[in-house]
């Protein structure tokens, strides 16, 4: 380990954030690698430790044996004041080296209030943030993840973005930037190349011109650039890269425990979710493999706990063969299996008796609207009748505790709809006392956990306006007083937080200039309540001249061309448009599996999604 | 049911690794080793894993102790090869073999503070540890409470002696240790630094051994 560095780790909270040697770390010869790549995930270690892609890609890129991949996270404010102080520029876990001698260096973009950190994270490394002013070839610094769905608020920091699905394009981009790096090309022909690439969208190539009104006038490509970028899509699960290792943190992280993916894609269609359409189409990985490559993971890290993942955990058609299947060995091993995103109510009883996770955790709705009208408009298909009749069979089954998610701000909401989160949640709770074996001497707790919503690109609400602020907290001082009992309590995520998301979500490219000026100014980690800096960014909106409500709070038109829009992640156009307009009145959509929607991804797969039977 | 005592040694990157961790570390490194350890049999059955002094965040340690139980046939041996295979990069377990005596027998650790040739100034150092009073802050209780509490570290020096290894000149220091009274070597080199103003700052810590009241190796 370098000791300018170890001095550091004596003087930070938690110093094996950032150490490294943890088991399955892959060290590598750097003299026998073509590509150095560093994979950067833009938040704390233990945030970043959680995160699945990242471990697919790491595990993915290692298995080349031309290509070393190290990990890299953003140091906490004590980390990065010492390194500042120390002259130490941003380096990898696994080596210690500076990123900055790195080939690639990639960002996972997760969420958009990570924006701050991947400049903060460039500039630490040593490199000018911007991309124009990164002239050499090397290092060409890349992002993926949901949020490149709208890459124009970062077009001015990262060269090229990967939409869509990371693990056929990583490995042609590798191959693209070795030979270019043997050639001695410059970075506009590497760029050129790679823009030849399906899924890679080079933003340097692509011209936006705006109206007066500041609306998107065109948005062109340069000569012999595709004008519309396609997602990538990974064909079969089955067949498809999977890690055999992952890297056990000897730290405690947020997801600490082996996690699998059951299948990609949702039938649900819940129009506010921007993961339900932008990870289709649905593609079921099989229970063979699963179980194979859980059993393979447990006895590699020594975890004892197995999370099987998807948007819809009850959706996956062979649950009940998965199960069975991961039993015969998980109760001798001591493994646990858990099974997040559940619905309760179609479930196998005998089977939900062996899982110990599933018995243990707590009761959870996610009905996200108070009333069924609402909830139609959102195409949240969840009754009050199911809700009430699942919360009568816990009760009896000794429950006492019961969780609901709901967000404000929906499109079409009205003051009826917010008191009717709390009357849902009176019913709960009355449906409680009803239930004549209830244990004596004990209350109900309802618990109601409100967020505020963001429209989302390339969901049916992309045109929608966002609450404001203000209205957002008269909404929710509405609530608070509707609740009556304290057997409901109330918590709200509504952070100004979020009212940033929603500018950033739908931006365009004029907001980089927003982005850096309020990073220079000190923002960093703006997801993390206690280090986001609203008035900093409110500065940083009047500097640049920019309103951030024409991005948030505005109703777009239809017709108008939207800064994502010569992205390609398969759906129609149309058919969110009639999504939109079917909300308007209240109509809903069937799931996938009961009736096709039409929305047109399967046609990025060969026409084949897992949701037809 | 048998217990064992894995002695261990803990260096490099690994001396980051916190003493919570290291056991959650452990328990894993055992899963994967396939050693068939012991587990409680209550209505939340867990492994028995104890460690005989926990380290403090930083220092490295040789011959560091740990107790388990081992639930069927495993030779001692094939334990201690099978952990290797499966440990992370600086963690090593040296031997292992059936306990003798409580690790409240502990009394004193023997350490080693490496110096940077650069600065370092053997009388200055002689000077504060023969001064009686090496006075530091450190986290107590009284009455329940947490409450911060001074303690005079050149009250636990059982002995020291000055010597070099390669590039460093080295502090072999035994300190009073134990479940009664602990001197903790960050304290004292953190003392030690203050003192000097900030010349005789250890690069390194290692704790070498762990000793009984009649000075005989605990392990």
């Amino acid at each position: 380990m370098k000791s300018n560095i170890e001095q550091l780790l004596l003087q930070v909270q938690k110093p094996a954030r950032y150490s490294g040697g943890e088991l399955n770390a892959v060290v590598k010869d750097k003299e026998k690698t073509d590509i150095r790549y560093a994979f950067c995930f833009p938040d704390n270690y233990e945030i970043g430790m959680s995160h699945l892609g990242m471990k697919i890609l790491y595990s993915l890129s290692n298995a080349r044996e031309d290509t070393w991949c190290e990990r890299v996270f953003a140091p906490w404010e004590d980390m990065e004041a010492q390194m500042r102080a120390n002259d130490i520029p941003l380096f990898a876990l696994e080596s210690m080296d500076s990123i900055r001698d790195f080939d690639l260096i990639g960002f996972t973009m997760q969420y958009e209030l990570s924006y701050t950190n991947v400049l903060n994270m460039l500039d630490l490394a040593g490199l000018p943030v911007r991309s124009a002013e990164r002239t050499s070839l090397l290092p060409i610094v890349i992002a993926g993840g949901p949020c490149v769905c709208n890459p124009e608020p970062l077009a001015d920091f990262i060269d090229l973005f990967l939409p869509g699905e990371g693990e056929e394009v990583t490995h042609e981009l590798i191959d693209l930037l070795k030979e270019h790096k043997k050639k001695g090309s410059s970075k506009e022909e590497f760029l050129c190349a790679a823009a030849q690439l399906e899924g890679v969208y080079v933003p340097s190539l692509y011209d936006v011109t705006y109206h007066e009104d500041g609306t998107i006038a065109a948005v062109t490509s340069q000569d012999g650039v595709p004008a519309v970028v396609k997602k990538r899509v990974i064909a079969d699960l089955d067949t498809v890269f999977y890690p055999d290792k992952f890297v056990v943190p000897f730290m405690e992280v947020v997801h600490d425990r082996v996690v699998h993916e059951i299948f990609r894609g949702c039938i649900r269609g819940c129009r506010f979710c921007q993961a339900g359409f932008i990870y289709r189409p649905i593609r079921e990985k099989s229970p063979e493999t699963v179980n194979k490559q859980s059993r393979e993971l447990c006895k590699t890290t020594g975890y004892d706990e197995v999370s099987l993942c998807s948007l819809s955990s009850s959706d996956y058609t062979k649950i009940k063969e998965l199960l069975e299947q991961m039993l015969d060995w998980t109760v001798e091993d001591r493994v646990n299996i858990a099974l997040p995103s559940l619905r309760v109510d179609n479930f196998d009883e005998n089977l939900m008796q062996k899982l110990q996770s599933v018995r243990r955790s707590g009761l959870t709705f996610a009905p996200e609207a108070g009333t069924q009208r609402l909830r139609d408009a959102i195409n949240k298909n969840v009754s009050e009748e199911e809700m009430i009749l699942t919360s009568r069979k816990a009760f009896a089954g000794g429950w006492t505790a019961v969780k609901l998610y709901f967000m404000l701000g929906l499109p079409t909401e009205t003051d009826e709809d917010v008191t009717g989160i709390a009357q849902l949640a009176q019913k709960v709770v009355d449906e409680y006392y009803k239930n004549p074996d209830k244990p004596k001497g004990k209350g109900v707790q309802v618990s109601v956990s409100v967020s505020s919503f963001v429209p989302k690109p390339f969901t049916p609400f992309q045109w929608e306006p966002q609450d404001t602020q203000d209205e957002l907290k008269r909404k929710q001082e509405l609530l608070k007083q509707s609740v009556t009992t304290r057997k409901v309590s109330l918590s709200f995520h509504n952070k100004p937080m979020s009212a940033l998301e929603g500018v950033f979500a739908r931006g365009d490219r004029r907001l980089g200039r927003v982005l850096e000026t309020a990073w220079r100014n000190g923002c960093t980690f703006d997801s993390w309540d206690d280090h986001f800096k609203e008035d900093v960014w409110a500065q940083a909106f009047r500097t640049c001249g920019i309103d951030p409500a024409f991005y948030a709070n505005r109703r777009r038109d239809h017709s108008e061309i939207l800064p994502w829009d010569h992205l390609d992640y398969g759906i129609r156009k149309e058919f969110l448009i009639a999504e939109n307009q079917k909300s308007h009145s209240g109509e809903v959509t069937l799931n996938c599996r009961e009736r096709c929607a039409a929305c047109g991804v399967n046609l990025l797969n060969g026409g084949k999604c897992d949701a037809k039977s | 049911m048998r217990n064992l005592r894995i002695r261990f040694d803990k260096t490099g990157r690994a001396k980051y690794v916190s003493h919570l961790d290291l056991n959650r570390c452990m328990l894993r490194a055992f899963r994967r080793s396939g050693v068939p350890i012991w587990y409680t049999e209550g209505f939340n059955p867990h492994p028995y894993m104890t460690f005989a002094l926990p380290l403090p965040l930083g220092v490295e340690s040789e011959q560091d102790v740990m107790d388990v139980r081992i639930d069927g046939e495993m030779e001692n041996d094939e334990i201690v090869s099978r952990l290797n295979a499966v440990l992370p990069e600086g963690l090593r377990v040296t031997d292992a073999a059936e306990p003798w005596g409580k690790p409240d027998e502990i009394a004193a650790a023997q350490y080693s503070f490496f110096f940077d040739g650069e600065g370092f100034a053997e009388a200055a150092l002689k000077e504060i540890l023969d001064s009686g009073e090496i006075l530091c802050e450190k986290m107590g209780k009284k009455n329940g409470r947490k409450v911060m509490k001074q303690m005079n570290l050149a009250e636990h020096i059982r002995g020291y002696a000055l010597g070099r290894e390669g590039d460093y000149n080295v502090l072999y220091i035994k300190l009073s240790a134990g479940n009664k009274v602990n001197a903790n070597p960050v304290l004292l080199s953190d003392a030690l630094s203050a003192r000097s103003g900030g010349r005789l700052r250890a690069v390194n810590i290692r704790r070498t051994a762990l000793l009984t009241e009649n000075n005989v190796a605990f392990s």
